[in-house]
């Protein structure tokens, strides 16, 4: 998965209008609560035929930045 | 010697309208039912414990099966006392024989599936004949008044199952799972023999962390039971998965690619009774004529502990 899918992912996962960057997290995106967040496991889960479930740490990571570094170490995201 | 179950009474107290408390609090309810496919929730009265929920769940298969019954298995996570065992008082309660056998479970969401494995096993090994699994919970007592993950999705009610020697086997192989690192995503921490005052008495959820649970876990336990059973997912004819939410019905639903039509779902107006939601659906699927004669039915129940177990059941 290259960085920019993983904005557009997390836009459609939160319904938001809002730019995605690297920058954005629960801090500064309204849509990213705990309801929020259940979208995005759930939309990473379908994007990665299951990979990404297994990674428990996901749960916590509340940033975009923080996701991308663990998606990174499991050779998930790539650039 | 086989088992298989004979019949299902399940009892749950009065409907409470989840929209309603999220306005009274200025909470966002469609946001909350877009996640939980919940609009109502039971709720039982100050007063009313899970184990009078448990005794009007049974008290009619008890009296028509009083002199058969030989065994009470009691799952609850909502006990009456710390000692003696609820199952006890039941039996008194329910004026059985003083020579039946009794025993309480600590289970939540599984619990349904360990008693059936128990029930099973202590009727094919011939210490009992006709067995009463009662599950009952009261989670809604434990729950802040504040707290917006488990208020919207935990309902009281109990269920009462009559299980009994059979001829034929309907009730198939079992499969079970722990993970009990996860023991704190759900937990009512200041609570049993570990009271600490700095903890809380009510219940605390980590949504996120038991969404991952099920997604991670589930469908493999779903595929181990199909293929010890050496059975095919499409010759399911229906899955009751624990009524967790719509979030995570919907996500085992994708991940085993199966026909949403094959699977029950009461989740809108009853909520979430944890041990009672699967023995709740089986009751209603036979209520609408929907098990036929060899239907098979896949059960799987898994949350709190964590835990998880499985099995089949052939009608």
């Amino acid at each position: 998965m290259k960085k920019t899918e993983l904005f557009k992912l997390i836009k459609t996962a939160l319904k938001t209008s809002a730019k995605i960057t690297e920058k954005s997290s629960s801090n500064n995106l309204e849509e990213w609560d705990s309801l929020g967040h259940l979208s995005i496991l759930t939309a990473l889960d379908k994007k990665t035929s299951g990979k990404t479930s297994k990674i428990k740490s996901l749960a916590d990571l509340d940033s975009v930045s923080g996701i991308i570094k663990v998606l990174k170490t499991k050779n998930i995201i790539k650039d | 010697m086989h088992s298989r179950i004979i019949d299902i009474d399940y009892y749950l107290p009065k409907k409470v309208s989840v929209k309603k408390i999220f306005e009274k609090n200025n909470w966002n309810f469609d946001n909350t039912f877009q996640k939980t496919g919940i609009k109502f929730i039971r709720k039982s009265d100050q007063n009313t414990t899970a184990l009078d929920l448990a005794l009007k769940a049974s008290s009619k298969i008890a009296k028509k099966n009083r002199k058969k019954i030989d065994t009470i298995i009691y799952i609850t996570q909502s006990p009456e006392y710390n000692l003696p065992s609820g199952s006890c008082i039941i039996q008194n309660r329910l004026n059985l024989s003083k020579k039946v056998m009794t025993l309480d479970i600590n289970q939540g969401c599984s619990g349904f599936v360990y008693g059936l494995n128990l029930a099973s096993a202590l009727i094919n090994n011939g210490t009992a004949k006709s067995i009463l699994l009662i599950c009952s919970d009261t989670y809604t007592k434990y729950i802040d008044k504040k707290d917006k993950t488990c208020l919207p999705i935990f309902s009281d009610g109990a269920s009462c199952t009559l299980i009994n020697r059979s001829k034929n086997q309907k009730i198939l192989k079992f499969n079970f799972g722990t993970d009990g690192e996860g023991y704190k995503d759900l937990i009512v921490e200041n609570s049993g023999s570990n009271l600490n005052k700095s903890k809380s008495t009510k219940i605390f959820m980590d949504g996120k962390k038991v969404l991952m649970f099920t997604m991670s876990n589930i469908p493999t336990l779903v595929k181990d039971i199909l293929k010890k059973n050496k059975i095919s997912i499409n010759d399911i004819d229906h899955f009751i998965f624990h009524q967790a939410s719509k979030t995570v019905l919907e996500n085992l639903i994708r991940k085993l690619k199966i026909d949403k039509k094959k699977v029950f779902v009461n989740i809108v107006n009853i909520g979430n009774t944890v041990s009672s939601t699967i023995p709740i659906a089986f009751k209603q699927l036979i209520m609408k004529k929907k098990l036929k004669k060899n239907s098979l039915v896949l059960i799987a129940g898994f949350g709190v502990g964590y835990s998880m177990g499985a099995t089949i059941i052939k009608c």
